[in-house]
Parts: C-alpha cells; structure tokens; sequence
C-alpha cells in the first residue's frame, strides 16, 4: 500500500476519532473491521515532520496513536536538533488542536461582518475576481505577502504570482536579521544570513544576543552551548554577555556587561578598535577610528577594562564568536562582521558559504515599498499567508490604513487573528503537522512534512488552496501538479524509492563546499554614525518573549502556563525596571506604570529586578494580541504603540507610576532560598571539597530492588530554565493548563516544576534554578501516611500513585518535603478537540485525586516488556521520560541505578552531586548536580540570604 | 387450699430496711429488693456476690488485642507493599491498632455482660414493684401463703413500713 | 445541695423535661437549618470540587481538620468527667458528667463529619474501613489516619454505650412519671429496669469497668489524633510532645464548653441548687492546671526548634510568631495560656460572668491553636519556591457553622428528652435517709 492510499485510509480512520469534524465517515471507520495495516489499536506510529513554530526548522518525530498525533519530539537524526525541542515545539500539537480554529471560510459581508461559506465557494469567488483582474491585464495589481516559507511553498507562490503576472511575493517576518544580512553584503559582498554555531566555541560574545531562546536557531545553539559547558571542568569555554537585560541567555553567561539598550553600537564599535590594537587590520582600523575603550566606556556607564579585557579573550581564543542580537543595527552588525573575521571565527563557527532561510526575508525596504503602492491604490487584491502583521508591524509602517485601502483581501490563517479583522476572505488552512510541505532551514537541509493525520477540521492546505485558485484563473495546473503534494514531489525531484526513504527520515541533507574565507570589501564601509547616550534618558527596548516568539505562540496554553525564566511570571507580561532606579522613583513590583515614547503610550505593570540595566526599560515581545482565540487574547500588554519604525532597536522612554495595582500571577512567592542550599553552586576550583557527608541510617533493612531501581540526575550547570521539559510533560501525561486565576491560588498542576531562585552567592543578579519533579524517594515520607495505599514503593524503586485508588486525603502532598504532588482540585475540561490530544497510555484524572510525576512510567513499562520479549535487560538510555527527551541541554539524565554502568550511576558519584534536603533521608532517586561558577568571574563569597 | 400472694412493703429509710433484710434472711425466706440507688449497706445486708460482669471484659479485651494485632498483620502481609522504605509488617504501628480494638473489644463484652448478668432489657411487669421504687423509697416484696399475709404485714410495720399492699 | 431530698431531686430533674415552650422549637428550629445549610454547603463542594474551598498546594488541610480536631478535643472533656473522675470518685462531678458525656457524643459524631468532608472523593470513604470484600481491598494500618479512623469510632461507640449504660436507672424513673406515648418509649429505653438489687449489683461493676476503659481510651484518642501531625516530618508537627500537649488541650476546650453550655443550661432548668457554684469552681481548678500545662508546651515547642538547631523548624516557629499568621498565634497564647490564669482569682472562678468569659475566650484559642499548628507548618515549608498561604472560603465557613448547628441542635434535643443531670449519682451522693440522724456514708 503506498503512502497516499494509506494516507487516505488514515485519513477515514482518523476521523473516526476526530468527532463531529466527519460524522458521516464516522459509521465507516469505527469498527476496525479491517484495519489499514500500519494501525494497530494500542500501537504508536511515528511520522517524522519538522517544526514551524520558528524558521529555525527543527526536524520532528510525531507520535500518533489511532490516527491521532498525541505528541511531538525533536528527530535525533535532525541535523539542527538532534531529536531536542523547545517549549514552543513541544506545544505545536496545541496549535494543531486549538478550538478556535476555523472550520470554514469567513467572507466580509456588507455591513462588514464574517460570514461563514464553502471554503470551495469562496475559494471561487476568490478564483474569479482574480480571473477578472487578468483579464484585465491588471494582474499587477495582485500582490502576496506571506511568513518566511523557504522550499516548496515559496516556490509555489512564486511561480503562481509568477504565472497570473502578479507582484513577487514579499516575505515579512517580524523576528528578521536584515541588519546582518546587509552587513554581510557589505562587509563580504554576500547577501546573505550566515549559518553559525557553538560547537566547540571556547569563546562566546552575545550582544543582546538571545540565542538560548529565540535567536536564529535556539535548540541548536542550546544543544552545542551545553555540550561545550559539558566539558566544564575540563577545558574551560568562556560566554560573556553584553546587553541591556539578563535574559534568560544571559543569565548562563560567566560574566555579564551591563550597557544600556542602544548602546550596543559603541560597545562593538569600541570593541573593534581594541581588537584592533592587538591583531591589526586597516578597513577594520578606519571603520572603528575614534572609538577606544577609554573614549566609548564612559558613554554607555562601563568600564574601559570590560571591553579591553573581553577584546583580549576573542583574539586569544581558537574558536570565538560574536553575535549581535536583533536591537543591533546595520553598522552594529557590520562591526561585529569585521570583528568575527578579524578573530578568525569565519568557517569555524561563522559560516559564509551556508546560508540561513532568514536570508529570504525581504527587507524592510521591500515591505514599506508593497505597502506604499496599496496606500496609493495600486493595490486590488492581496493574498496574506499565515502571517500577522497587524499584530507585529509598527504604526510607522501604517500597514493598517493600507489594508483598509485594498479592495480585496485575502487571508490564508487556521485562526482568526488581528490581522484578519482588515480582510474580506479569511481562508481556514492546516496546521503544518496537518499538510505536505517542505522547508529549507539551511542550504544544506530540506525538510519534509507529512500529514501525520486526517486534518482536525477538515480543511485543506495553503498549498492546494493557491494551485485551486491558479486553476480556476488559468483552467491549467501550475507545474502540472494536481495538488501541493505532486508540487512538492515534483520539487524534491527524487526517485521513489529516495522519495520514501526523505519521508521515512524526514528530512534530506546535502554537504556544502567549503569556501575559502571572503576578503573584507573596503568600499562600502561609511564612518557609522553615532549618537552618544544620555545619562538621565531612560531607553526602552523589546525583545521576543522565548515563549510566544513574536506572538505567533500565544495561543498555547501549555507555554502560557510555564513560569517565564526570569520571574517566574505566568499568563502575563510586564515591564521589567531596574531595582535601583525603581527605588528612586517608588515603583514596586505590580504597579502600574505608564510608558510614554514619542510613538504613543501604554500602561502596564512592572517587574523590579536587578536583571536590568540601570538606564534600561524592557517589555517581552508577543503578548498582549486583541484578537487569537481564547487563549490568546488579552494575555499581557503588546509594546507595539511605543514603537516607531524599528521594532527592536532602543528608544527614550518616560516612565510615570499611574499609582494603580495589579497582581502578576506567579506559583512562587519568595525566590530566595533562605540558606536552604536548594540549588546549589559550586566554584570551579572547589568542586568536591566541604561536601557535607549525611551517614545513612536507617531504623528498618535497606530496600532491596529487583533488577531495576530508575533514577534521574540534574544537572544545574546545564540547566537553562528555558521549560521544554515542562511542555513536554504537559503533552505525554494530559496535565490539565488551569489558568491564571488558579495559579494564584495555588492550583497548578505541573508535575514537574522549574524552581526559580534569586543568585545570592556569586553575583547580585540573576537566577539559579532547579527542575524539581517527584523524588522517587527510597523512603518516601509520603507513602506510608496514606490510608489506603494508594501510594508505594514498586518494586523498580518507583514511588507509585495509584489513581483509582485515592480518597483524596491530601496527607501525602502534607508530609512530600519536595511539593511535587497535585491534587485535582476541579474536574479540568479538555474543550473539543483538544481531548483528542490526550495521550491514551496515561490516565486522565478526575476530581479528587491526588497526582504526581511518575518517569513517565507508561514508557518504562512499554520498554521494559519489550526488552523482555527480546530476553535481555532495558539498556542504557532506551527509555527516556518526557522531560528527559526533549531536555535540550542534556541536563537530564534518566537509568537504572543498579547498573554500575549506566551514565546516571557515572553521574551520580559525580563530585558536584547533592539532593536538596538530603539530611531527612529520604534517599530520593533523583541526584542533582552543582552548579559551576568560575573563579575568575566570580566576585568573592558573600553571605547567602 | 391456700393460694399464693406477692407482699410488697416499701420503706423510707435505709436503716429500717436493712433490719427487714436482716430479718428475713434470717427467716431464710426468698424475696426482692429495691431501691432508686445502690447503696453498700444494703449490699452487706444482702451479701450478695462480686458480678461476674469483669470477665466478659477480660475476655473482650484479650479478644480485641489479639484480632486487632492480626488485622493489621495480616492484611498487611497479605498486601505486602513497601511503604516509606519500611518492611510490609511493621509491629510498632500496629500497637495502636491492637490497644484501640482491646478497648473497643472489651466496652462491647462489658456491655453484653451486663445485659446478660442483669437479664436486661424484661419488659414484664414484676409483681410487687411500686413506682416509688426507682424514686425515693426502698422497697421488698416476696411471696407468701394467704395465711401468712396477716402476720407479714404486722412485722413489716414493725419495721416501719411506709406501707404494705399486697395482691 | 444540702437538703434535698431524693423526691426533690428526681423532680426537679424531671421537671427539666416538662414539655417544652415555642422559644425552644425555635431555637431547635434554627439549630435544625444551620446543619441543613451546611449539609448543603458540602453537597455543593462535592459536586464542584474541592476547589471550591480555600485549601491549596501547600496548604492541603485548612479549617476542616482544624475543626475535626477542635471537635475530638471538646470530645474530651465529657469521658474525663465521667470516667476519670468516677475513678476518683471525684463528688463533685455527679450532677455536671450527664451533660459532658452527651457533649462528648455528639462532639464526636460532630468531629466524625469532618474527616469525610475533607476527602477529595467522599464516595469511597468506606475504603479506609478495614471491610472484607472480594476486591480484597485493606486499608494501610501504618497510616496515622487509619489509627485515627480505628480510635475515633472505638471512641465514639464506648462513649455512646456508657453514656446510653448511665442513662438506664433515671429513664426507669422519668418512665414512672412520663404518661402516653412518652412513657412506652422511655420503658423501651430503660431495658426494663426495675432497680433490683440483682440489677444494681451488676450494674455497678459494669459502669466501674467501662469507667476503666474509657479512662485509657480518653487519654490515647487524642493522642492518636495528635499523631496524625506527629508522625509526619512536616516541620512544627514532627514532634514528640505533641500527645501530651494535644490531650490537654482537649481537656483544656473540653471543660471550658461544659461550663459555657451549663451556666445557661442551669439558668434555664432552674437547677442552680444541684448544679452548684462549686462544681464550676472544680471545673476552673482543673482548667488551671490544664492552661498551665499547654503554656508550657507552648514554650517548650520553641526550645525544641532552637535547641535542635533543625533550620526549617526554627524557621517555622520563627514565622508563626512574626508572620502573616501572627494574630492567629497570639490570639491562641493569649487566650489558652494567660486568660486562663485569671482563675488564680477565687473571685473570678467563682463568678458566673467570669467563667463565661473564660471559657469562651479558651474555646476561641484553642480552636486557633490547631489553626496554626495546621496552617503555618503546611505554608513554609522546606522548599521556600512552594510556600504559599491559606484562608478559608465561604464553603469551609459555612460548613463549620453548619457543625455548630448540628452539634447544638443535639444537645438541645437531648436537654429536652433525656434527665441532663443524673438522678441517680446525684441521689448517691445525698445523704442517705436514716430514721436515726441520717449521714451520708459515702
């Protein structure tokens, strides 16, 4: 059988479970009377994907069960990834399922409100009116602006704008590196957004650059920036951080630079000159002329020695990098260009002769001048495919009155957002886990999608919608293919059986040549200009929130709910301000400021912090959408009325305390850790020495463990707080999202928590965290206080929470000194169709009932039964919980105990190892590992808190 | 032929009736007694036994130590879950449970010792009671031949009977 | 009560069950729909959840166990009086221990409810009863909360039966007087009792050997309670003077509600001459002792915490005394602890005004005093990242009220149908009428 009839039979099978979406298929499929041979009831498939969450293309395994995709990991043979994933990758299955997504098409009526019709019908009518326009010969006044699609759906558009005589499509992305991408040109005569990466850098310089979260490609730049710090107490790799704001990135940095937003071009500028001075070079030398240390220090309030001694490590370091982060302009960027190529870090860790799909973004220059000719009337009918502009375009761009201006609009989104509210059509598309599509994250990989099931609410892909109009325009096909699936057959130009093996692994990579290093072109390098900071102005800067990247994620529930990394803040964003000036002025945590730019204001709460530069405002990018569904709308503030062209450069900002309150919702309420020695760190020099030695009594025999004993170690140098493990426990054990008002009760149900403390040891700012989930303990204190034995020991050293058989005491949550278990306070609804995301191996609880992280016990018996049937013991590393596997650091690490060989054994008798609270003896399963603070960057001890 | 009476005579004062009861038992007659509270006098004066009622409880309470000490145990056993790194039978907790049910055990034989011992609960009416009875007066009643009834009642005055009545 | 008769006290007793007024159904009444609004409140927490209450993670007991266990130690008082005190043949308990044992049981049927409102799933309550079935289902005897359902209940039958054991001979005598209706039943409930000396025999080792048991029983029921915190290594409960402690304060509330709910009770029944100045002044002496002794605790607590140079303990008790629940905690010293030394004063102690007040004020301490052990450990405890504080809703205030109105509803019905004063013991404790200068021998 091959794969389109499979499809087509997953198809029926798949609405079988997808109630109401295809009642009438429904009396076909539900008795498996003949079950299509790769779906076996109680068996998982596995599809392999890619993940559009961000144009960094992570490549996916989708796990399907009965036609239904219950969860998504990263693909351990994707190049980028390696089989990690984020938050917001881990919680595209929530797009897939959003009850809000469209079923049909809306069209604008007279009085200017949505109707529902056939999405055939108005795909017609669309058909038409653009048929009309050809006819006319005015084909030029069809114009496209889509998100970044780079393969086949670009192509498609492309050739379709192409074939009707229509304007190029214009690619917008809010989150885009043109100020890199025209430094490159400039600097290098290559127009493009370089490949970079961490692996193996001995020396990181991040200006502002976020690259733990959104920047070009997190999970990547995670992966290989933790197995760098892997060898920590080794060979030591350096990462300094300059930048307005601690970032969740920053926060990991050895040594943070405090320069104020906007101050960022001095600073490279500055740092050029020095490098300069050590390792000359003319073009280099000219560009930076009159920017030392000394000169520039003093203008954005740091010390002369910073940049001098941070210039001193890139030149002596092997294999540097510097990354200029989104608020760094062209000349910033370019700066940083000369200063990557002078360190030599150019095909070691910038690579040139490999281009990023960000280089297909069109350039601001590109978009203002689509949205000049609609503000003109040059502009009839404009296609928009799934992007948001309204939501992410500053005023400046008036992209607003320009939409009002266009007589025909047409929206390709599976859910109505801000941007919808100008269009007259509004086409409901899938999701990318629904459709065929191939994406082109590098030069060197493409990545293959597969529908891994029958689409949710039967609606059809942007793809097939564009070759159905193109039909009805033209009467042909575009490429003579059918549908979008032949298109991008056709596209990957393969063999079948190549054609099977892509999709069978997902994605398909080709090796590039490796140029030698371009030469510096002096010509087009101007003096920057500068203007000098102002020592009592305030600068105000946004970035992309890690959680709803620029805004496209704000409609997960699962993201919304994990605590944000420096806050611990859910469902909400805020104005971050400096605690020194906050002190000044009388601000305190939750009161409502107002912000005023020459833009516009906006009043919001604030967050104190010392995370922040003294001269510097922040709000995270993405919250704060008018219109995205129920769990989208109206979640936190949107910075978009302060802003003017430039999304994420600084600007002045005044800062007024409206006097007013409101309560940002956080499941913590103190991040200090009292001396408690929760989540400990450790100077590199004094690892393993004053470890405090807990001698092991116990009043009863040891507990003797058959074969197996799981166990998990933590390891905090590696640990980010970036919450991936969350998401994925949310998604593989149907953990109901409860909202805010619950959390602030105290109702959270996340099994596994990230617990956030405030550094109090080694610098007086920034975080420590700790994944805390269930213990496993040997002697859990929670066990034998339960009256019915719904909690005990099994007999792999699992502590066990027996669902059915809970009365709801609560006692044992009482007397867990961890507070990792979740009573259900409420029976939590999983509205339609969002039920059909629950993972049918784990139990959805009732009201009642007490409930906890379990190692994902339903994967360690499907392991350990096979390992069984095969006559052998479960190996090492073969079963993976949730957390563990999507962990993209690696700090998690899951095995047997009783195997001396298991690399959990290895890590536990690892010198950094501790468990929190380890003098009660409850020998709990999982080790925690210490995290490592250089000497050299750390200020001497100081009293804990 | 002679026919059968109840005389029941009811006194005031304890002292009065403790003589009558001395007379009688002396007389070897059988009779009963009444009074609203217990009163040692009179219980000398009868010389009745210690009640029999304490081994019930003995009997309960051992009964209850031992059924509570195997509940736990066995059930425990038969479950056999570690519990908080402790052994499936783990006799200190148990204590608890075996002191609870020897109380427990132990009331509940009392009180079926007491009905039994008592003969409660008799809802026939005794002859020769009088309401006073469980009020203020003490009183006796025994029978005798009709013959007899005259004599009775003359000693019972001597006695100083409150009154005698008799059917 | 010098001077009283045999005949004046079973009437004047009897008397107190002469039917009753329309001020009293009233009162009953509204007794009656207080329980029904919080048997509704209940009703409505199981439908929605427990959510709909104030408890939280951390928090997970809150006012619910506050009130069960505030209930079990009014429990107290009631077996203290008639059993211990029996054993000491302590006079002066006679004509109070009828009203303090009814206390008792329906304190316990009213400390009863709460462990079954607090579940999380109320309709599988029966799994913590060690009842055979084919699911072989046991509960787990090493569990605190299964020693406390096992002492309860055992609590709550003994006390029952010897409350019902002591009822006998006065129903036998209320059966002379009653007429109609009234008197078929109370002949059914007084067993046939006639009085014999066969009877009494019996009757007297009986009750002797039920005062013995429920002397040991009284003493480990709250200390089982006071286990259920013991045994847990939660901070600030983990801790070996709790039993001692715990058992006194239950005595502590336990007498102080006798007193509150006699002085009106005597007031209304007109029994000022059986139930005397002086059994309250008996009363106060031991609330004395027991107040001294809970203050002790009180301190010894915080010696513990500093002298086990344990962090999280001496954080604990540190934050209970500074903390948000600083004015639970003070409230709680003051009134079981320094309030109570006013009895010092035989002048206090033997005003009916200052026993009122007392023995209110006590009852409001003591039940803060489980509202903080129970709270302020719950919220702070090891990991500071999971502290997060409590306050009850509308749903667990209304539940307690209704408990209120169940228990009162009780003890008016059972002030109204039953001798609240035993005639029996109080006639025992009269001088025994002689023809020659009667004395009492006793």
């Amino acid at each position: 059988m091959d794969r389109k009839t499979f499809l087509q039979i997953l198809g029926l099978t798949g609405a079988g479970i997808v109630s109401g979406c295809k009642t009438d298929t429904q009396r076909l499929i539900i008795p498996y009377v003949i079950p299509p041979q790769e779906i076996v009831p109680g068996i998982a498939n596995w599809y392999a994907s890619s993940c559009r969450e961000c144009p960094a293309g992570c490549g996916l395994l989708v796990r399907c069960r009965e036609g239904r995709a219950v969860k998504v990991e990263g693909n351990p043979e994707h190049p980028i990834n390696q089989g990690k994933l984020c938050a917001r990758g881990q919680a595209t299955l929530q797009e897939l399922y959003n009850p809000d997504r469209l079923i049909t098409a809306q069209m604008r009526n007279a009085e200017g409100n949505f109707v529902s019709l056939e999405t055939e019908i108005a795909i017609k009518q669309i058909g038409n009116h653009v048929k009309s326009l050809v006819s006319q010969k005015a084909a030029k006044e069809i114009a496209m602006i889509t998100s970044l699609n780079s393969g086949s759906l670009a192509n498609c558009a492309d050739e379709f704008m192409n074939s009707i005589g229509g304007e190029k499509p214009v690619i917008y992305e809010a989150v885009n590196y043109s100020a890199i991408k025209s430094a490159c040109n400039k600097v290098f005569g290559k127009n493009i957004v370089p490949k970079m990466s961490l692996q193996d850098a001995d020396m990181i310089l991040s200006i502002g650059a976020d690259f733990l979260e959104t920047y070009v490609s997190p999970v990547e730049f995670a992966r290989q920036f933790a197995d760098n710090s892997d060898a920590k107490e080794g060979r030591k790799s350096v990462f300094i951080y300059a930048g307005a704001t601690l970032s969740m990135t920053g926060n990991v940095a050895d040594k943070w630079i405090q320069i104020p937003a906007g101050g960022e071009k001095l600073f490279a500028l500055s740092l050029l000159n020095e490098i300069c001075k050590l390792n000359p070079n003319p073009i280099a030398k000219n560009f930076s002329e009159g920017f030392s240390a000394d000169s520039v220090a003093g203008k954005i309030f740091i010390s002369p020695n910073d940049i001098k001694q941070t210039a001193k490590l890139l030149v002596k370091a092997k294999r540097p990098i510097v990354m200029g982060g989104l608020m760094c302009d062209e000349e910033t960027q370019i700066a940083i260009m000369l200063i990557n190529s002078i360190i030599g870090a150019i095909s070691k860790t910038v690579f040139l002769n490999n281009p990023l799909s960000y280089s297909n973004i069109s350039t601001d220059e590109e978009v203002e001048a689509l949205i000049k000719k609609c503000l003109e009337g040059t502009i009839d009918t404009l296609f928009i495919l799934q992007t948001n502009p309204i939501f992410t375009m500053p005023k400046h761009f008036r992209f607003d009155e320009a939409l009002k201006k266009i007589r025909m609009v047409v929206a390709f989104t599976p859910m109505l957002n801000e941007t919808t509210e100008y269009s007259n059509y509004v086409i409901p598309t899938n999701t990318p886990l629904e459709d065929w599509d191939e994406y082109q994250p590098d030069a060197s990989i493409r990545n293959y999608q597969q529908p891994v099931m029958e689409s949710v609410f039967g609606v059809s892909s942007t793809g097939d919608y564009l070759l159905e109009i193109f039909k009805s325009v033209t009467g042909k096909t575009l490429n003579n293919s059918a549908t979008y699936y032949d298109f991008i057959r056709a596209n990957s130009k393969s063999s079948d059986v190549e054609w099977k093996q892509i999709l069978g692994k997902g994605f398909s990579s080709k090796n590039i040549s490796v140029s030698e290093t371009p030469k510096i072109l002096a010509a087009n390098l101007l003096k920057p200009k500068i203007q000098a900071m102002n020592f009592d102005a305030i600068y105000f800067i946004t970035t992309p929130s890690y959680k709803y990247y620029d805004g496209r994620g704000a409609n997960k529930p699962w993201i919304s709910e994990i605590p944000d990394a420096s806050s611990s803040i859910v469902w909400e964003n805020y104005v971050s301000l400096n605690s020194k000036y906050a002190e000044l002025h009388g601000i305190k945590n939750h009161d409502i400021v107002e912000l005023t730019t020459s833009e516009g204001s906006i009043e919001i709460p604030a967050k104190v912090s010392t995370d922040i530069e003294y001269h510097s405002v922040a709000i995270a990018f993405g919250f704060g959408h008018t219109k995205f569904g129920r769990y989208g709308t109206n979640v936190g503030f949107s910075p978009l009325p302060l802003l003017s062209k430039n999304l994420w450069s600084a600007s002045t900002i005044k800062i007024k305390n409206t006097g007013k309150w409101t309560r940002l919702i956080s499941p913590s309420d103190t991040d200090l850790q009292y001396q408690r020695g929760i989540s400990q760190a450790v100077l590199l020099s004094e690892i393993g020495k004053d470890k405090k030695h807990h001698e092991d009594l116990n009043m009863y025999p040891k507990v003797q463990h058959e074969t197996y004993r799981w166990g998990m170690t933590v390891d905090l140098d590696k640990c980010i707080g970036c919450g991936a493990c969350i998401a994925a426990c949310y998604a593989e054990n149907n953990i109901p999202t409860v909202g805010k008002e619950l959390i602030s009760k105290g109702r959270e149900m996340q099994w596994l928590r990230i617990e956030r403390y405030r550094e109090d040891e080694f610098a007086d700012y920034g975080n420590r965290y700790i994944p805390m989930m269930c213990q496993h303990c040997e002697n859990a204190p929670c066990e034998p206080v339960c009256p019915v034995y719904a909690a005990y020991h099994s007999k792999d050293g699992l502590n066990v929470q027996v669902y059915n058989r809970c009365i709801g005491t609560r006692y044992c949550s009482n007397n867990c000194p961890y507070k990792v278990r979740r009573f259900n306070w409420f029976s939590y609804e999983h509205p339609h169709p969002t039920h059909l995301q629950l993972n049918p191996d784990v139990t959805v609880r009732d009201k009642g009932v007490m409930e906890k992280c379990t190692f994902c016990v339903q994967r360690i018996v499907e392991a350990r039964d096979k390992a069984k049937d095969e006559g052998r013991l479960v190996r090492d590393g073969e079963i993976k919980p949730a957390c563990v596997q999507t962990c993209p650091t690696n700090a998690l690490v899951f095995g047997n105990l009783l195997d001396e060989e298991s690399l959990v054994s290895k890590l536990k008798n690892n010198p950094r190892a501790y468990r929190p609270i380890e003098e009660y003896n409850t020998r709990s399963a999982i080790t925690y590992l210490q995290k490592v603070v250089k000497d050299d960057y750390a200020p001497k001890k100081k009293n804990k808190v | 032929m002679n026919t059968k009476k109840i005389i029941s005579a009811s006194f005031l004062y304890v002292d009065d009736f403790v003589n009558v009861i001395k007379h009688f038992k002396s007389e070897k007659r059988k009779f009963v007694t009444y009074s609203p509270v217990p009163n040692h006098e009179i219980e000398e004066a009868l010389g009745a036994k210690k009640s029999k009622v304490g081994l019930f409880t003995l009997a309960g309470g051992i009964i209850g130590l031992i059924s509570g000490f195997s509940l736990a145990g066995f059930t425990a056993a038969e479950w056999n879950l570690v519990l908080g790194g402790k052994p499936p039978v783990t006799l200190i907790p148990f204590v608890v449970i075996g002191f609870e049910f020897t109380i427990l055990f132990g009331a509940l034989a009392t009180l079926l010792g007491l009905i039994i011992n008592a003969k409660l609960p008799s809802y026939k009416k005794l002859k020769g009671y009088k309401p006073e009875f469980t009020v203020d007066h003490f009183g006796i009643s025994l029978e005798a031949d009709e013959t007899e009834v005259a004599s009775l009642t003359d000693s019972f005055n001597t006695f100083g009977a409150k009154e005698v009545t008799y059917e | 009560m010098e001077g009283l008769t045999y005949k004046q006290v079973n009437d004047s007793v009897i008397n107190t069950l002469a039917p009753p007024r329309k001020f009293y159904f009233a009162i009953v009444g509204f007794f009656a729909l207080l329980f029904a609004m919080g048997m509704s409140v209940w009703f409505y927490m199981i439908v929605n959840g427990l959510g709909v209450a104030g408890i939280r993670h951390p928090v997970m007991w809150g006012v619910f166990i506050t009130n069960f266990v505030f209930w079990v130690g009014i429990a107290h008082s009631g077996t203290l009086i008639s059993a211990i005190l029996y054993l000491f043949r302590a006079e002066w308990r006679m004509s109070i221990y009828r009203s303090a044992e009814a206390m008792t049981v329906f304190a316990v049927a009213t400390a009863g409810m709460y462990p079954l409102i607090h579940l999380g799933r109320v309709w599988v309550a029966y799994w913590t009863l060690p009842i055979p079935n084919e699911m072989l289902l046991w509960p787990n005897f090493k569990s605190p909360l299964i020693m406390d359902v096992i002492a309860i209940s055992t609590y709550l039958t003994v006390s029952a039966s010897f409350f019902l054991i002591g009822l006998i001979p006065d129903i036998a005598a209320v059966r002379e007087k009653a007429t109609g209706i009234r008197k078929k039943i109370y002949t059914i409930l007084s067993f046939g009792w006639h009085g014999t000396n066969e009877q009494w025999r019996h009757y007297g080792r009986a009750y002797l050997f039920f005062a013995a048991l429920a002397t040991p029983l009284v003493i480990s029921v709250h200390s089982v309670v006071s286990w259920d915190f013991a045994l847990s290594i939660v901070p600030g409960w983990h801790s070996t003077i709790f039993a001692p402690y715990f058992v006194a304060g239950a005595i502590h509330s336990g007498l102080a509600l006798v007193i509150t709910l006699l002085i009106p009770l005597r007031k209304i029944f007109k029994v000022e001459n059986i139930i005397t100045i002086k059994n309250f002044e008996s009363m106060a002496k031991v609330i004395l002792l027991t107040g001294l002794i809970v203050g002790y605790a009180y301190a010894i607590e915080y010696f513990l915490a500093w002298y086990s140079g344990n962090p999280y303990e001496l954080a604990i008790f540190k934050w209970r005394a500074s903390g948000d629940y600083a004015p639970a905690f003070w409230t709680m010293v003051i009134c079981n602890s320094i309030v109570p030394l006013l009895f010092f004063f035989k002048k206090i102690r033997t005003s009916i005004v200052g026993l009122l007040v007392v023995s209110i004020l006590i009852n409001v301490g003591m039940w803060f005093e489980r509202y903080v052990i129970i709270i302020t450990s719950l919220a702070h405890e090891f990991l500071p990242a999971a502290w997060g504080n409590y306050s009850p809703t509308w749903v667990e205030i209304g539940i307690s009220f209704g408990s209120w109105g169940f228990f009162l509803m009780l003890f008016f019905l059972f002030a109204k149908f039953l001798p609240s004063i035993s005639i029996t013991e109080v006639k025992e404790i009269l001088p025994t009428p002689k023809r020659k200068g009667g004395s009492n021998e006793h």
